[in-house]
């Protein structure tokens, strides 16, 4: 017997967590050009209703109604298929990213996640992959010799960080012994020597670092954003690219850009965790309980996740307009020469201090 | 039954995009075809009910194996040489009939599995936990073998890079 009002539940979690994820996408443009407007000096955007803010409606509008031009010499099929192929994976990857623990709703649980996957993180990992596609074949395909070298350029930078962050994330699967992100965040809510929440970024320092640095590799984004470095390769993979087909490839920059974030706040900074607070309010050693509504601790969980997951994307506008480009040799010395070496070291250290019982 | 109409959906894509990544002209559409092929092996471990392995097929060989081989076309344009005029020599005419051979025998083959009940897979099967105590306690010697000889394979191929001051 289907059970609909679960499956309407679900449908309507799908819908808020699409929606939230896409509005979230278009303000962050928005974000971006009034953030590097504050760092330079300037005002940015702000002429489109209040304060600017609802310029990014005035950008969709302009993005359809620009002309889509196709290059004469391009692969057709190739071409126009690389922005979808671009913009879908980072938009499936947010599926498995616990965004809360549970609510407590007319005597129903309701798990705040859309899908609690066993193998999450792996999943994530696997559909983000498909993503690169978008960019390789669209900058093949467009038969342009900028687009050719982004695209490749962003292959080989893929690669590369691809080992640093999967030796970086062997580190918090030893200490937590779980590949399942909610799991994960769940497990961040214990205390260390029963005082100390025990988050990701505590029991795993110098993992932290290596997979924030190779998440930046990782999403194109400065420093490393060579694919698309505006001062030599034109616009990078996509130079040719004009109107929606545009706007997909930059939504997909940018939702990778949220899911990386809210991995980064999963993995290493609790989730949706909020310091000492369970479900039934919060609880601190030694100085008693603090009762607090089940609802309101839901509200708290994911306003919790909703900050933490804002500073890492303020995180990614800080470092674009504060710090210079690599270059591309420097870029890859870093990846294979320091990087890997660094998360193997963790790898080992994470060992012996488990071995010890330290964490 | 769903089980049975995905797998044989699955299985029937999964040979055309086999067949399309030996036959398409350009190497690009190959290599993305093979892809696709990739992809769908990874549903067929979904279908068994082992996750973990379908997303470490889609991580290995998309992810990694795939962007490997595409770096290489585009790298050295393989693209732009006119593609041979196809000619239906004895032996393309026996690899077609090959692969006639092969479709036949597992579509036999396939009516077997049609007749297995759905669920013939034990709890457990294929998850990280089994997959792990398996390869490190069961299997650990030829996992490490294996782990050697990978590690032969980068030898080889530093050899193969490094320049060479005398010969």
């Amino acid at each position: 017997m289907v059970d609909y009002t679960t499956v309407l539940l679900n449908t309507v979690m799908i819908l808020v967590v699409f929606v939230a994820l896409l509005t979230t996408v278009a303000y962050l443009t928005f974000a971006e050009r009034r953030v590097s407007a504050y760092m330079q000096d300037r005002l940015g955007p702000n002429r489109v209703g209040p304060w600017g803010l609802l310029q990014p409606l005035a950008d969709g509008l302009k993005f359809i109604m620009k002309e889509d031009i196709t290059p004469l010499e391009a692969n057709k099929f190739l071409y126009t298929i690389a922005p979808m192929i671009a913009i879908i994976p980072a938009m499936l990857t947010f599926a498995v990213i616990p965004f809360g623990h549970d609510l407590f709703l007319r005597g129903r649980v309701i798990d705040l996640r859309i899908a609690d996957f066993n193998v999450g993180i792996l999943y994530v990992f696997a559909i983000a992959s498909m993503g690169i596609f978008g960019i390789i074949v669209g900058g093949w395909a467009s038969n342009n010799k900028f687009s050719l070298l982004g695209g490749l350029r962003s292959a080989s930078q893929f690669i590369s960080y691809e080992i640093s962050m999967g030796l970086a994330i062997i580190g918090i699967l030893m200490v937590f012994g779980t590949l399942n992100l909610s799991n994960i965040a769940l497990y961040q809510g214990g205390l260390w020597f029963n005082a100390v929440p025990k988050w990701g970024v505590l029991v795993q320092p110098l993992g932290f670092i290596i997979f924030l640095v190779s998440v930046f590799a990782e999403t194109n984004r400065v420093p490393f954003d060579l694919p698309e470095a505006e001062s030599e390769l034109v616009g990078g993979y996509h130079t040719e690219y004009s109107s929606m087909k545009f706007a997909f490839f930059f939504m997909g920059e940018y939702a990778a850009m949220i899911t990386a974030s809210a991995l980064i706040v999963t993995l290493y900074f609790g989730g949706w965790q909020v310091p000492y607070l369970h479900n039934i309010g919060f609880v601190i050693p030694k100085l008693g309980i603090f009762h607090l509504q089940q609802w309101l601790v839901a509200v708290m969980e994911v306003l919790s996740f909703v900050v933490k997951t804002g500073f890492f994307l303020f995180f990614f506008l800080w470092v674009r307009w504060t710090l210079p480009r690599f270059r591309f040799d420097q870029l890859t010395a870093l990846g294979w020469k320091v990087l890997i070496p660094l998360g193997i070291l963790n790898i080992v250290i994470t060992g012996v201090l488990i071995m010890y019982k330290v964490i | 039954m769903i089980s049975h109409v995905l797998f044989a959906a699955t299985a029937v894509l999964l040979i055309l995009t086999y067949i399309y990544a030996v036959v398409a002209g350009s190497p690009v559409y190959s290599a993305l075809s093979m892809g696709a092929a990739f992809f769908l092996t990874s549903f067929l471990f979904v279908l068994l009910g082992a996750p973990f392995l379908a997303a470490v097929q889609v991580i290995i060989y998309v992810g990694a194996m795939l962007i490997m081989f595409l770096f290489i076309i585009m790298m050295f344009n393989l693209n732009k040489e006119p593609a041979a005029p196809v000619q239906y020599k004895a032996s393309t005419v026996v690899s077609y009939l090959l692969i006639m051979l092969v479709l036949v025998v597992s579509f036999f083959m396939a009516r077997g599995v049609m007749k297995m009940p759905s669920g013939f897979t034990v709890v457990g099967f294929g998850s990280a936990e089994n997959i792990g105590f398996n390869l490190l306690r069961n299997y650990v010697l030829p996992f490490e073998l294996a782990s050697f000889i990978l590690l032969v394979g980068v030898f080889g191929a530093i050899t193969f890079v490094k320049k060479r001051n005398r010969v």
